[in-house]
């Protein structure tokens, strides 16, 4: 859609071909580019499963509609005007949200909850009251000005996210001010261009955002990074989550019959904020310097194994992940025609009895470990197609310090993005 | 609001830009609709670009030559 619009403004008449499972978003996308009315060709989903006789055939279910767009461009379509409502109120939402924060301070919850409930906000739990006082206390120990933008997708023009708002959502998160810095550059890796943050909050997929806080801040600020490191019960992995999640939500509106198309979505999507532990063998930055990072993952695949013998169990973390990925549309026949293939990350989450077997193996090597990892992932196998990843140093391994349980955690990555990390302040 | 392109006139020559977004599918449904758009129009010449990425914008150049080139404009596909 997007690409259609840019032409469209460029004096040339353009039309979109839109699956129908995506008419929400195309039409949130157009109502923010100003162009509530625009028509496009709307086909059933999915058009990247027919055979070459179906294609043909959708083609000419489409082309009477392809030149009637192309050549007449007063008539609305049933399409448009189903979407005008939907984008009208789209447009009113999109107006309060840019609104000054001083409309988004309150000093009792009623108010609140009915502001935030005319607006679309929140993500269906109670929220902390964004108070004068609350929303100051976090600007001041982020030493940046309130107006500066934050975040700002293109695709959404119209929307973005200012430090002062960005405080708003994190009041109501329940971030400490002492956790807001760790929200900003959160964003802030967020807003990279190489993270897409735009494709995986509107996919269909329901691709959720994990931020990695690592280096010294993990203990110096609170952050959980022990057992039970990727659940609940942890007030700053799980706020500073949230806060993040409810950025997404509120401001840049991915939301359901917006731009959240997800079909199942996830859990982790409330908030996923992790801990990189201190005794960790293998890190993932520099142990000086504390930073963010943000990574997208659409799955999560776990492997429980008893195995001691190192080579035994990576055989074992291979398959799981092969197979996996074999089964997800994420192996090289189909997920390898991208740019984003070459900088696509690959994590593993790693418990503290797996890291054991691994080192006493030889492995403490982290470009050994990678290797063995790519290695299993690619080569040749009678069933199991070479998994979708470019080259071992895109494989990464965060270690927690979980005990008990010999298990590792494979975050499959969104397709299109790449990991950003952002150094704390 | 932003106003629409002008309509294409049919009647004249219609040089059409086949844009796709990398999606499956994407360059097989627009060949497909550009041989069906033959068929239909009396003079029309294509040419097809393909995006690196659904995710991000157009080539530059590619743009540049669009923009120079055409008098429309076929994307596909959202999907």
């Amino acid at each position: 859609m997007r690409d259609a619009l840019e032409f469209e403004w460029l004096g040339i008449p353009s039309v979109a071909v839109i699956a129908d499972a995506l008419t929400g978003p195309a039409d949130a996308m157009r109502a923010l580019s100003g162009m509530a009315h625009y028509p496009y060709v709307v086909t059933p989903f999915p058009v990247g499963a027919l055979d070459g006789s179906g294609v043909t055939e959708r083609a000419r279910d489409h082309v009477d509609e392809v030149l009637r767009l192309l050549s007449r461009r007063d008539a609305p379509t049933p399409s448009q005007t189903l979407g005008d409502t939907a984008s009208q109120t789209l447009g009113d939402t999109a107006s309060q949200t840019l609104g000054d924060t001083a409309d988004l301070v309150f000093d009792n919850d009623d108010d609140a909850e009915a502001a935030f409930a005319a607006r679309g906000w929140t993500d269906g739990l109670p929220v902390a009251l964004p108070t004068p006082g609350r929303v100051a206390a976090l600007l001041a120990r982020s030493h940046r000005d309130r107006d500066e933008v934050v975040v700002s997708l293109p695709t959404r023009n119209g929307l973005d996210a200012t430090v002062a708002q960005v405080a708003v959502n994190a009041v109501m998160a329940g971030v400490e001010p002492r956790h807001f810095v760790v929200v900003l550059a959160a964003l802030d890796a967020m807003a990279d261009e190489q993270f897409n943050l735009h494709a995986h909050t509107a996919t269909m997929a329901g691709a959720q955002q994990v931020l990695v806080v690592r280096g010294p801040a993990v203990t110096a600020l609170g952050f959980r990074s022990e057992d039970g490191a990727l659940g609940p019960g942890w007030p700053s992995n799980n706020r500073v989550g949230r806060a993040v999640r409810l950025v997404i939500r509120n401001l840049l509106r991915s939301v359901p019959g917006e731009f959240d198309r997800s079909g199942f979505s996830h859990p982790g999507r409330f908030g996923w904020c992790i801990g990189e532990d201190p005794r960790t063998p293998w890190s993932l930055g520099e142990p000086d310097s504390s930073e963010v990072l943000a990574y997208a993952t659409t799955w999560q695949a776990s492997i429980i194994n008893h195995d001691q013998n190192a080579e035994a169990l990576l055989d074992e973390i291979g398959l799981a992940v092969r197979a996996a990925c074999h089964t997800n549309w994420l192996h090289r026949a189909v997920a390898s025609d991208s740019a984003f293939y070459v900088a696509r990350p690959f994590l593993f989450v790693t418990g503290a009895e797996h890291a054991r077997v691994l080192v006493r193996g030889g492995y403490r090597d982290i470009a050994l470990l990678r290797n063995a990892i790519f290695e299993r992932l690619t080569r040749d196998d009678p069933v199991l197609r070479p998994v979708a990843v470019a080259s071992a140093s895109n494989i990464h391994f965060l270690y927690i310090h979980a005990t008990g349980m010999q298990q590792t955690w494979f975050f499959a990555p969104f397709q299109s993005h790449a990991l950003v990390r952002r150094l704390l302040p | 609001m932003r106003a629409m392109a002008p309509p294409v006139d049919l009647a004249s020559p219609v040089r059409l830009a086949l844009v796709a977004n990398g999606k499956p599918n994407s360059v097989e449904l627009l060949d497909a609709l550009a041989a069906e758009l033959r068929v239909r129009v009396r003079s029309i010449e294509v040419r097809r670009y393909r995006k690196a990425s659904v995710s991000i914008a157009p080539e530059a150049a590619d743009v540049r030559e669009i923009a120079e080139w055409a008098n429309a404009v076929l994307a596909a596909v959202g999907d």
